[in-house]
């Protein structure tokens, strides 16, 4: 995109504009940092926690985020955190290397998200905007983190296909391959493969409320495409899961 | 947890469609059972576009042509690669250019070439290093060229949010968005070279 950014730029008059080819990947590879929008971190659908101690933290944290102290975060993560690798987090603190390390954790954990909120009260007063006192938002073993992601188009929502499943509302496409349908599948559920949905697409049936999915969400939203363009009422299910051979399942 | 699959939002990838200038001349995935048949005994065809999904498991990849249509392109063992040393190395986001046959309905690609940046007259490429020095010293403005939730997550300090696909549909109104900079040094940069 941005070489072409700088064509138009020398087309509207501008002399010489530069092209940072190599992006944002590699100005983080050599330890340069980026930062998010602040009015993102006030309103979006992010996880942001607070690495600092709870006595400072009630002086003054980010309005919505989490306090887990940096002291405790390596050993309590996995169980704090949201369920849901892709969610958007955000980890600040008054010392920079307890953000690397509580980043390269929760990336060990497999998020594929995280970000350094680096220098975030500073640049959050500077914009004029509020620090909130007293304790921050707090996550324990029973009830970690609460993340959703706001449903893109033609998704369905976890509890939506769940609640579903109950009935003959839908009827699900399993576009996993034979052998990982037979390891566990929902109840129900026809297999077709993606690599075989368009050749078998005359064993959907057409006036039925179609939901596709695989085992991340990757394959379930290809045969969502392909179906919608066929002409099929369709979702995907925008999600991990797992089915063991009783029927029994979990999605996250 | 490792995952084979690489996904980007659909939001995004709703912005980047417009950035595939390029015509292509091909027919979708869906087309009738007599072109389908014809287009086997056509010539090997090209189609070019932007990765929305690649799943390594089901050798497949969903592809976001110019024209913001869907092209699903199945690969195999035989499919051979230029600009990346495997097909795993091929990742969501990345533009290619392939040549398919049509095989039972199926777009069977035979050669996949990711498609690489190409400066423009006038512009010229700065490295990380330069780019730091140059920001040291406050001389520039770094405009980010992603779509502006990239930018919203995670943006170079001090940057500006133009995204390639808003001055790309504003036409020559566009030139409103940089106007602002004029006769400072610009420097654009996106998520790398795809």
């Amino acid at each position: 995109m941005s070489p072409r950014s700088a064509g138009l730029a020398v087309k509207w008059g501008h002399k010489n504009p530069l092209v940072y080819v190599e992006g944002q990947p590699a100005w983080n590879k050599k330890g340069h940092r980026t930062v998010p929008s602040l009015d993102y971190m006030e309103t979006g659908s992010v996880v942001i926690v607070d690495l600092r101690a709870a006595a400072k933290v009630e002086q003054g944290h980010i309005p919505r985020a989490y306090s887990i102290p940096f002291e405790t975060f390596l050993e309590d993560a996995e169980v704090l955190m949201p369920k849901a690798l892709g969610a958007p987090i955000y980890l600040y603190s008054d010392n920079d290397k307890d953000v690397k390390a509580a980043r390269a954790e929760l990336v060990d954990l497999g998020y594929k998200t995280v970000f350094g909120f680096y220098g975030a009260l500073d640049s959050w007063t500077a914009a004029g905007k509020a620090l909130e006192k007293g304790p921050a938002l707090a996550a324990s073993e029973e009830q970690p983190i609460q993340w959703e992601r706001k449903l893109g188009v033609g998704e369905i929502s976890i509890t939506d296909f769940t609640k579903s499943l109950k009935s003959d509302l839908i009827h699900i496409v399993d576009s996993r391959t034979p052998v990982e349908f037979d390891t566990g599948h929902f109840p129900g559920a026809k297999n077709i493969p993606l690599e075989e949905m368009q050749a078998r697409m005359g064993e959907i049936p057409l006036n039925k409320f179609i939901v596709v999915h695989c085992k991340t969400g990757a394959r379930g939203e290809m045969g969502y495409k392909m179906l919608r363009e066929a002409g099929y009422t369709v979702k995907y299910l925008n999600a991990e899961c797992e089915c063991s051979p009783s029927g029994e399942f979990e999605i996250w | 947890m490792k995952k084979t699959v690489l996904k980007l939002g659909l939001g995004a990838l709703l912005a980047v469609n417009l950035l595939l200038v390029q015509a292509v001349l091909v027919p979708n995935g869906f087309q009738s059972q007599a072109a389908q048949a014809a287009a086997v005994k056509a010539e090997e065809m090209k189609v070019k576009g932007k990765i929305s999904n690649i799943s390594q498991k089901a050798k497949t990849i969903a592809l976001t042509p110019a024209d913001g249509s869907f092209f699903l392109l199945k690969f195999t063992d035989e499919t051979t690669v230029k600009g990346a040393g495997s097909i795993k190395e091929i990742k969501a986001d990345e533009a290619i250019v392939a040549e398919y046959k049509v095989v039972d309905g199926a777009n069977i690609a035979t050669s996949i070439a990711l498609v690489m940046v190409e400066l423009q007259p006038g512009t010229s490429e700065i490295k990380t290093d330069e780019l730091a020095d140059l920001l040291k010293k406050g001389e520039v403005v770094v405009v980010d060229a992603r779509p502006e939730a990239r930018y919203n997550e995670s943006h170079i300090i001090g940057s500006v949010s133009i995204p390639f696909a808003k001055l790309a549909k504003m036409g020559d109104d566009g030139a409103k968005l940089l106007e602002p900079y004029k006769g400072k040094q610009l420097v654009f940069y996106c998520g790398g070279p795809t």
